[in-house]
């Protein structure tokens, strides 16, 4: 994966977008600090911007689906439960949901799995792209995809994967919990770093 | 047809046959869905004086329009009835995933009727319906009933089932989904249990559509942004959950304990949310298409009472709590997860204890009766093994498991009992707080709070304060929460969704949804046409005004201690303004006038 | 007087009870008393301007001071207060 230098420009966008805040609020209780696992999971980088990623914050997931009806409606304007590109799983015993999409491989299984280059991923971009006309339906993809995230849906007779819509995800506008959000490349590890690091910090300041 | 899906599904279980009608599109108009569909469904099939445990009683399960899409907090679905713990209308709301499901397995609302001549469960899956064996699954628990209907049908199927309680007829046994949610009350647990059907599993794929979408997303888009800005639907519930009451209930004085024997608690915010969330919650949980996430993942740590579950809600934690003497949260919210687990209303269980608590203390239940254990206010060990023998409905809890009206009655000390048309009051004193206790002494389904809230308003000043110890214009705000929630019950929407949104995000939400113009007035007038229409099958079943009235105590006893000593309730003087106010006589019968306006007649 | 702290207040004065033995004849001087010893987020959060905060429930002996005379309502020694934000339930 490619890492582009953190322009200044990019920092400052970051904070007038206030994502930073919202990242540090992970630290606000035990429970995230003991649990919060920030999961990087697309990227895609458009022109000059700083490339995004669809982070997931499950430990902040409510199970709530809004990221599964907002995916469907986006692409749809109706309600589908098998149109959705995202899909929450939940445990009830534990009280434990995760959402989980398209994770846009650098080295995708589905891209290299396709005869026709339905799936590719555009020079400058990585985000791995779904051109329907070139789709045959041979369903190579959902068998070649280690997570399970490309689905056949056979209403459209096409393949269902994250498209992250154009840049600006429906789940995360949906998503009432910030356990969805689209934020800037290096900020994914960074925040869990910080998060971490916080850990020492109550350490040494409880002693 | 947009926000329907214009299928009704009918499985008679005595036949075995599994039909299919069309919903009536008018009907639809005028009732909405989820409650209102399924009361008129249920109303104009079924005898007012049916035997409620008998197989000729029916279970009505209905979504509404909103349910599985977007609407903010709008996945629910009611199940209508007869009650057996009330013998009067029974409507229970419930959260979680369940409803969507039905809506989006093609469905508008699921009538079940006759009974089984063995235990069995449904299988649903789109068009293709299975009634199959469960003789294997009676008995089983809750949680081990959800996973295995799933190992047999499908990993993400969603369960609707009953627990022991449901399967022995605790008159308030609850049916369960998603293992924690409920539809709690009047015993809707106890008619699927009487039916000898274990559980309801649907996998639905279909769409719902929308009639002008962009117009629908706008609305959702203002009420979520309501919501969101909203102290309480915003933020508040969230991080304590409905717990927090109790604090609020105990520093006013109104928050009845030792079976409302008084109103005030020195040791409550021992059982109250910022305890709950400082000592067992794991995280927040939201229902489907939930903006709010009131819902407690909760963690027992103490070894006596470990667990892990959901809850426990205000009402729960009073219940079992204070009411009973108790202030040991571990032990409290252990029997709200056993209360889940088994499938029964924490509500009525822990009222009905209380009951038995003080006709103990008064001499009239015995250690013998009790096998020896000590059934005194405060004995923690003794609500805890009573729970999990109320469900089983084991020695004593085979008595109480028929809900505190029965109880002590039986003692002949019916004015013991803290209920309405046989229904536990909750955990609102109504001598503290007049406007509450119009709604009780009214509630189409008995002692009821959350039909007629207006605690928002008498207490947490949402939208207006209202004096709790006035009874001015209380009859007007009672018929207007009780209208509104019928409403919003009809749509699929959670209540909570008004703390934040009001009639004109619902009625502008549903107009966009379903294609049919609702304005305010006529959103209301939905809830009003509900309202009567489950009244006039109530005094079918035979209740008059003598039946909208609280338990004796509550108009003769003051409140002994605390900031609301010396008030007593006053229904009895706001009724008639009530009735009037709604359009009935001074008999509370809806007059022909009234009934016409609703188009009922 | 005895003032208790509910909910989120009590992040905000680090405690859910305590006994205020300064004067203060009335709720304003109260609340800006309170301010002054638990910082401005306490006083950012019961105060708009210099009326009592919309989102915030204060009752007097168990009774809503919306229902006595406000931000104005009288306080005695013997008063117990009760802060709350506005919070809801079921």
């Amino acid at each position: 994966m490619r890492f582009p230098a953190v322009s200044s420009v990019g920092c400052c966008n970051l904070l007038r977008t206030g994502l930073l805040n919202a990242l540090w609020a992970c630290e606000d209780t035990d429970a995230w600090l003991s649990r919060g696992q920030c999961v990087a999971s697309t990227s895609d980088w458009i022109g000059d911007s700083m490339p995004k990623v669809l982070m997931i914050h499950p430990d902040r997931c409510t199970g709530c689906q809004n990221c599964e009806l907002a995916c469907s409606f986006s692409h749809e304007n109706q309600f589908r439960p098998t149109a959705t590109r995202i899909h929450v799983y939940s445990w009830e015993r534990e009280g434990f949901s995760v959402p989980m999409m398209c994770q846009q491989c650098d080295s995708a299984s589905c891209v290299k799995v396709c005869p026709t280059g339905a799936l590719h991923r555009a020079k400058g971009t990585t985000l791995v792209e779904y051109s329907r006309e070139k789709c045959i339906g041979c369903r190579m993809c959902t068998i070649a995809c280690p997570f399970g995230n490309a689905v056949y849906d056979s209403v459209t007779e096409s393949i269902l994967k994250c498209d992250t819509c154009d840049g600006d995800p429906a789940c995360v506008q949906f998503c009432p919990s910030q356990a969805l959000e689209f934020v800037d490349d290096n900020i994914s590890t960074r925040s869990r770093k910080r998060e971490l690091a916080g850990k020492f910090k109550s350490a040494f300041e409880g002693a | 047809m947009n926000g329907y899906s214009g299928t009704i599904l009918r499985v008679n279980l005595t036949t075995g046959a599994v039909t299919r009608q069309a919903t009536d599109m008018k009907d639809a108009a005028l009732y909405i869905g989820a409650r209102g569909l399924a009361d008129k469904l249920y109303i104009d099939e079924v005898d007012p004086k049916v035997d409620p445990l008998s197989p000729d009683n029916k279970l009505v399960f209905a979504p509404g329009p909103f349910t599985g899409t977007f609407a903010p907090s709008g996945g629910r679905y009611h199940v209508v009835t007869k009650g057996p713990l009330t013998d009067v209308i029974a409507g229970a709301n419930s959260g979680g995933s369940w409803g969507p499901e039905l809506h989006y397995a093609g469905y508008d609302a699921l009538i079940i009727e006759g009974k089984a001549d063995e235990p069995v469960y449904l299988w649903i899956k789109d068009d293709v319906v299975e009634i199959r064996k469960a003789s294997h699954l009676w008995g089983k628990w809750v949680p081990d009933t959800t996973d295995l209907v799933r190992a047999e049908t499908d990993v993400e199927a969603k369960v609707a089932c009953i627990g022991p309680a449901g399967e022995k007829q605790v008159l308030f046994a609850a049916i369960m989904n998603e293992m924690h949610r409920a539809a709690g009350r009047g015993g809707v647990g106890a008619v699927m249990g009487s039916k000898n059907l274990k559980a309801i599993a649907v996998v639905g794929t279909k769409a719902i559509s929308v009639a002008r979408p962009k117009e629908f997303k706008d609305a959702v888009l203002v009420g979520r942004k309501g919501i969101k800005e909203h102290p309480v639907g915003g933020a508040g519930l969230k991080a304590y959950g409905t717990d927090v009451l109790v604090n609020i209930l105990n520093e006013i004085g109104s928050f009845p304990v030792h079976n409302f024997q008084d109103g005030y608690s020195p040791t409550a915010d021992k059982v109250g949310g910022e305890t709950l969330a400082a000592n067992q919650l794991v995280r927040a949980k939201g229902c489907f298409s939930c903006v709010i996430s009131c819902g407690r993942v909760s963690k027992v740590k103490n070894p006596k009472y470990a667990g892990e579950g959901e809850g426990p809600e205000y009402e729960a934690a009073w219940s079992m709590g204070p009411d009973c003497g108790i202030d040991n949260l571990d032990a409290v919210t252990h029997s709200n997860h056993l209360c889940n687990e088994m499938g029964m209303d924490p509500i009525s269980f822990g009222s009905t204890l209380a009951c038995a608590m003080e006709l103990f203390e008064a001499g009239l239940i015995t250690l013998k009766e009790t096998e020896g254990v000590d059934l005194s206010f405060g004995n923690v060990d003794a609500m805890v093994e009573m729970t999990r023998k109320t469900g089983l409905r084991e020695g004593i809890g085979n008595k109480l498991a028929l809900g505190s009206y029965r109880l002590a009655n039986s003692y002949g000390h019916p004015e013991l009992s803290m209920t309405v048309k046989k229904q536990e009051i909750p955990a609102y004193d109504p001598r503290g707080i007049q406007g509450i206790g119009l709604e009780y002494a009214t509630c189409n389904r008995g002692g009821c709070h959350v039909k007629g809230y207006t605690i928002a308003v008498e207490v947490l000043g949402c939208g207006a304060k209202l004096d709790p110890h006035a009874t001015l214009d209380k009859p007007y705000w009672v018929k207007l929460f009780q209208d509104l929630t019928a409403a919003i019950d009809a749509s699929g929407g959670c209540i909570f969704g008004t703390f934040g949104m009001g009639g004109d995000n619902y009625s502008a939400m549903l107009s966009a949804l379903t294609g049919v113009t609702y304005t305010t007035e006529d959103y209301l007038k939905a809830g009003e046409r509900i309202w009567n229409l489950e009244k006039m099958f109530n005094i079918g079943a035979g209740m008059t005004s003598k039946d909208d009235q609280l338990p004796l105590r509550m108009t003769t006893l003051p409140i002994k201690t605390g900031p609301s000593k010396g008030e007593l309730s006053h229904v009895p003087e706001m009724l008639p303004e009530y009735y009037k106010l709604r359009g009935w006589d001074e008999k509370g019968v809806p007059t022909q006038e009234r009934l016409h306006e609703l188009q009922l007649a | 007087m005895t003032i208790r702290y509910f909910a989120d207040i009590r992040a905000l004065t680090g405690c859910g009870e305590e006994t205020w033995t300064k004067a203060a004849p009335d709720m304003r001087s109260l609340l800006e008393g309170l301010a002054a010893q638990h910082g401005s987020a306490f006083g950012k959060r019961v105060f708009e301007g210099d009326r009592l905060n919309s989102t915030i429930i204060i009752f007097i002996n168990g009774r809503d001071v919306a229902h006595l005379k406000g931000i104005d309502s009288p306080l005695g020694c013997d008063d117990v207060v009760a802060i709350f934000p506005m919070v809801a339930g079921g």
